[in-house]
């Protein structure tokens, strides 16, 4: 979506954007909020690390967090999955001076929205925030490639794929990978080196948790987790 | 007494700038190793053998997240800017306390302090002015790590009085782990980054042994504006 878009869109690209930046260097911070202050948003605090950016998160309610990634204490991707966890309407784009895919594809999957690398310019960052705020992924092409290659590796079924948030603990979702597999509980124990009985009572977890009666609801379920369908938060109910 | 007199030469300017490139290349090692062991702590049910590994991996990624942090505190002492203004030196120590209260649990050792009277000081720095010579304190075995401060002239003179292990060599050169080898020494920055934080604030420090034997660094700030 173009800034224009955005500007005439109706919905909360009308609204200022209200943006916490985080950084351990006080001169990056300042550079950061001079930058998009003169863009129009406006900064509503500063954080020099990752537990203060927590804290300042859970308080504040920003719209994005432009999130350093090495800074004392916590760093910048445990406390994006942090931010995440506690405040899931909250968009954290990462910006950094790595330009490592694998820095970046681990920030994703903590739940940033973006990762951006300091060197491409930070002319381009208002409106990458503004991006990220209407939902979209704020990543380099070579990093969306990355993340195509990895789709293409997946399954049909879907195995493999998680969602960022979600109920089940990742054993729970192997066993939920197997049984979308049609597999029996004997070979689920074979295949994850379990018994029969850790077996069943993960199974009995996972339809717990997903409010579900059967292994057939629990696989058409995880069909709808996978593709976004069904809000995790109605899972967990 | 050991005192010192700080000068960031070209040298040390050159230090700074490896400080915080290493900080950031050995961050970053350390981030990406703390994301994949976040995905593997929720997992249920696992092997003795691994739990042991994760456990020892999560020990090794904390030791070298402290050596970040304080070659990205010795990094940013070099350029410290922040509002200067009357800080209770009680809530100072209060908080450094909490931030370290793990290492403190873990150490068995109690902080105790005599009533503290307000320094005009940049609240941030004090805090970790305070962080770090508690935690030298640490590194050298302490149990017991006293806090007094008194007036003189226009300065309050603070003083950390600890029953660690005392100093040996230059106490205030960089790298040096003048105190102690254990886990909790970081990167052997505490006293460069405390003395350099002092001088910001127009103050001097040293490190002395009183007539008990105990470790006592004393340092001083101005009482106001």
């Amino acid at each position: 979506m173009s800034e224009k878009e955005l500007e005439g869109s109706g919905s909360r690209g009308d609204d200022p954007l209200r943006v916490i930046v985080v950084d351990d260097d006080p001169l990056a911070r300042r550079m950061l909020r001079d930058v998009l202050q003169d863009a129009g948003i406006v900064v509503i605090a500063e954080a020099g690390g990752g537990r203060e950016a927590i804290e300042l998160t859970t308080y504040y309610k920003p719209d994005v967090v432009v999130m350093d990634l090495v800074m004392p204490g916590i760093d910048g991707i445990a406390a994006t999955r942090q931010i995440v966890d506690q405040s899931p309407d909250v968009r954290v784009v990462m910006l950094t001076s790595s330009d490592s895919e694998e820095v970046g594809l681990l920030t994703l999957r903590a739940g940033a929205s973006g990762f951006l690398c300091k060197s491409v310019g930070l002319d381009s960052l208002p409106r990458a925030l503004r991006c990220a705020r209407e939902g979209e992924a704020v990543v380099s092409r070579q990093l969306t490639m990355r993340l195509i290659e990895g789709m293409r590796r997946v399954s049909e079924d879907g195995a493999g794929m998680r969602p960022i948030r979600s109920p089940l603990t990742p054993r729970e979702w192997e066993v939920l990978d197997l049984l979308c597999q049609q597999r029996s509980t004997d070979e689920i124990a074979d295949t994850l080196v379990l018994s029969v009985e850790t077996v069943r009572s993960h199974i009995k977890s996972v339809l717990r948790k997903l409010g579900v009666r059967s292994r057939q609801e629990a696989i058409r379920c995880a069909g709808r987790l996978r593709s976004g369908l069904v809000p995790t938060s109605l899972a967990e109910a | 007494m050991i005192s010192s007199a700080p000068a960031i030469n070209g040298a040390e300017a050159h230090l700074d700038a490896y400080a915080a490139q290493a900080a950031h290349q050995l961050g970053e090692a350390v981030a990406l190793l703390r994301g994949y062991l976040a995905m593997l702590e929720p997992r249920g049910e696992r092997d003795a053998e691994l739990e042991v590994a994760l456990r020892g991996m999560s020990a090794g990624t904390e030791r070298a997240q402290r050596f970040v942090d304080d070659l990205l505190d010795l990094a940013a002492s070099a350029r410290a800017d922040g509002p200067m203004g009357p800080v209770s030196l009680r809530d100072a120590l209060d908080t450094a306390c909490r931030r370290l209260e793990t290492e403190l649990s873990e150490a068995g050792a109690e902080v105790h302090a005599e009533a503290l009277p307000e320094a005009w000081a940049d609240r941030e720095l004090l805090v970790r002015l305070l962080c770090h010579l508690l935690r030298v304190a640490l590194s050298a075995g302490a149990r017991s790590i006293g806090v007094a401060a008194v007036p003189e002239d226009a300065m309050v003179r603070v003083e950390v009085r600890d029953d660690g292990a005392p100093a040996s060599g230059d106490p205030f050169a960089p790298f040096g782990r003048a105190r102690g080898r254990g886990p909790l020494v970081g990167a052997g920055v505490g006293l460069t980054v405390s003395q350099r934080i002092v001088a910001h604030h127009g103050g001097t420090i040293a490190l002395d042994q009183d007539a008990e034997g105990a470790t006592v660094s004393s340092f001083t700030l101005p009482a106001e504006g």
